[in-house]
């Protein structure tokens, strides 16, 4: 019994810890901030896995669990950038940087931090679907909403960021908070 | 510049950037999560050891006492106030019960599972219950719980219940005792025990607490408390001169209707399925629509012939889809991309969806696991849109039935209009089907048209239901309906729907209705 919770936890880390990092990782744009949550969702997870009954498959259970500690995430960083609002606004953003033309691994950078601006289910569900490639019926599942909820939020997010990436690169702030 | 397309094509290529996890990391939370797995495994272990002590020690105490005592003396009376007894509370009694300790020394006969019946105490005196309400101790007996939620020492173990019992004491001191265990809603498993407010002994369950255990200890309380308006108990009637269980599930059981489904490996199977829209106004008999209940697609209210032709839309590779959506649909792959599809998905269980993004058009085509298109979408997305909809007209409902009926199952005879959504490029018809009349479930069919009334896609639509009607593979519908009365349950409860703001005859008050238990 001992062994089978150890040998059941490790083979469920093993399998799927690169997913969940990386929908954190694209979620946070923080190496750190992305250890941290991957950390809080395995071990959400251990907690509650003897009561385990099958129900749901696992990695919706994992993704359910990383969506959740991802929404706090930015509730923190929203209450935490709203006292620091002062402070950013003396800092003046890197993305004014006149160059005529970026290169295209800068324009990815550009990309990343544009899905940092989006509203965390749009962004989700462009992580998902555009980015790790999911099904629209696979991406309802592992987020627990509707198909329907699906199309809509990545519609309108794909135009939130469309208008992001085409808004002029000089001046504004660096947080969608400010 | 960041057109649609283009930024789809930088999203799929942000992996480039992607940083791998970090080696030291991944080992460091492989090993704290070993350490932590060991710490659950003994925490657990040490829980049930305990369970396991305190059970035998309650055994042994038992045993020596029920042999010490003489067997004449009268049983004292059972602890639980019979006001709370109740159809939710009884499964549970015992272990939410704080004062169980000092009772179970008080039974005489409670060593023995037949002579704890004697002592179980009786259902409410409100003699306006429906006699269905009244739980047998039979039953209550057969319904127990484990032993675990049993032991009588909460000084040594605490077991989920009596913990959240303990909790829900503290949180509302008196007013707690109103309150009893909610079957339906706890989950041992999940460590999720609810509390639902009884009234008149009848479960209130929009009234309830929620109190989450992990580990011995509570890990949240939630509650879902009604407006003071709500909490006056005089609103609530009394459930006296109410239908009994049985007049209930005659009304109910005659709802039971034919239907079709397809099965499991795609036959058509006749069916018969209640047409029970959740609850039965216990006092007028009337049917009252349950909120989750409301989403289930209706059969339509009228029905056209159709002449089906059960063309067979067969694809086994994208390029079947291609050759398919060209010479059947005469779609048109004249994109950048050519025919090679911007996306491939693959779901489980529900196939494979194409999609090509072009220039000024999306395709999407969507296959089954057994190799049948079930729909296809051709979006304009070049041309502006004159920021009109197109309403329904009756033209092109005939346009759609006519397309539709090409691909329809041969056994479908006729179909019904069940509505339509629109927005400025295009309008969906959604239809039912029905076979020799009788409503086929469980399928919809859809057609959409452009602005020009140009057929631009079809769906031929699952749609399974998470509270799907209760469903009888029955000879006949008397059958269905003596399967249904003998194998199924009520339940009396209180609701308090909301009035809809458009009918004047709905009541702002709470009442007494019949659900399936």
């Amino acid at each position: 019994m001992h062994d089978e919770l150890n040998e059941r936890i490790r083979l469920i880390y093993q399998t799927h810890y690169k997913d969940v990092y990386s929908f954190l990782l694209y979620f946070t744009n923080n190496q750190n901030e992305t250890e941290d949550l991957t950390q809080e969702v395995f071990t959400s997870l251990l907690r509650s896995l003897p009561n385990y009954d099958g129900r749901v498959v696992i990695k919706t259970w994992l993704f359910s669990i990383a969506k959740y500690i991802a929404i706090d995430y930015y509730r923190k960083q929203k209450l935490k950038l709203f006292f620091s609002e002062k402070l950013l606004r003396n800092i003046v953003t890197t993305e004014g940087v006149p160059e005529a033309e970026l290169s295209h691994k800068e324009e990815l950078v550009e990309l990343k931090k544009a899905l940092q601006k989006l509203k965390p289910s749009y962004r989700m569900v462009i992580i998902l679907r555009s980015i790790k490639g999911y099904s629209i019926k696979e991406t309802a599942e592992l987020l627990a909403i509707s198909e329907a909820k699906v199309k809509v939020d990545y519609h309108r997010g794909f135009k939130q960021l469309q208008r992001y990436m085409t808004e002029p690169k000089e001046g504004g702030w660096q947080n969608e908070f400010v | 510049m960041n057109s649609f397309e283009e930024l789809e094509q930088q999203l799929k290529r942000l992996p480039e950037l992607e940083q791998s996890p970090r080696p030291e990391f991944v080992a460091y939370l492989d090993e704290k999560l070993q350490k932590e797995a060991t710490a659950v495994k003994r925490r657990l272990r040490h829980r049930r050891i305990l369970t396991h002590t305190a059970t035998a020690a309650v055994v042994i105490l038992l045993g020596s006492w029920v042999t010490a005592m003489p067997w004449q003396q009268p049983s004292p009376q059972a602890s639980t106030s019979p006001a709370d007894s109740n159809i939710a509370s009884l499964p549970l009694d015992h272990p939410q019960e704080p004062a169980a300790t000092t009772h179970v020394a008080e039974q005489p006969n409670s060593a023995g599972q037949t002579q704890t019946k004697a002592h179980v105490p009786k259902p409410p005196a409100n003699t306006g219950v429906p006699e269905a309400q009244a739980i047998s101790p039979t039953d209550n007996v057969k319904e127990q719980p484990p032993t675990e939620q049993y032991n009588n020492e909460p000084d040594k173990i605490s077991p989920p219940l009596q913990i959240a019992q303990s909790y829900l004491n503290e949180m509302l001191g008196d007013e707690s005792q109103h309150y009893t265990i909610n079957t339906k809603q706890t989950d041992l498993k999940e460590g999720k025990i609810v509390f639902s407010r009884m009234i008149h002994g009848v479960p209130f369950y929009n009234d309830s607490y929620s109190v989450g255990v992990e580990h011995d200890t509570v890990s949240y309380f939630k509650f879902n408390r009604l407006p003071e308006k709500q909490r006056n108990l005089s609103q609530f009637p009394p459930p006296v001169d109410v239908l009994s269980e049985k007049e209930a599930l005659k009304i109910i059981a005659d709802t039971m209707q034919p239907v079709y489904r397809y099965n499991k490996n795609g036959a058509l199977t006749k069916r018969y399925e209640l047409d029970f829209p959740g609850y039965l106004d216990a006092k007028t008999g009337k049917m009252l629509a349950k909120p989750e209940q409301l989403s289930q697609v209706p059969s339509p209210k009228s029905s056209i012939p159709v002449k089906s032709q059960g063309k067979k839309l067969e694809v086994h590779s994208v390029n079947d889809a291609i050759t398919l959506l060209q010479q059947e649909f005469g779609v048109t792959f004249d994109g950048e991309r050519g025919t090679s599809p911007t996306s491939i998905s693959y779901g489980k269980g529900s196939g494979t969806e194409y999609t090509w993004a072009g220039a000024d058009k999306t395709i999407t085509a969507q296959v089954s696991p057994n190799g049948v298109l079930t729909a296809y979408h051709v979006q304009d997305t070049a041309s502006e849109t004159n920021g009109s909809k197109r309403a329904p007209r009756e033209d092109d409902v005939k346009k759609a039935l006519e397309f539709l009926e090409r691909y329809l199952d041969k056994k479908i005879t006729a179909v019904g209009y069940l509505g339509s959504n629109w927005n400025e490029r295009e309008i969906q018809y959604t239809f039912g089907a029905f076979v020799k009349g009788i409503p086929l479930k469980g399928r919809t069919y859809h057609v959409t048209l452009d602005q020009s009334g140009k057929v631009v896609g079809m769906e031929d639509s699952k749609n399974a239901s998470k509270n799907p009607p209760l469903s009888f593979e029955a000879a006949s519908r008397e059958a269905a309906i003596s399967e249904y009365s003998t194998k199924h349950k009520l339940e009396l409860i209180y609701i308090w729907p909301k009035k809809a703001s458009d009918d004047e005859n709905s009541t702002d008050a709470p009442q007494l209705v019949y659900q399936q238990k």
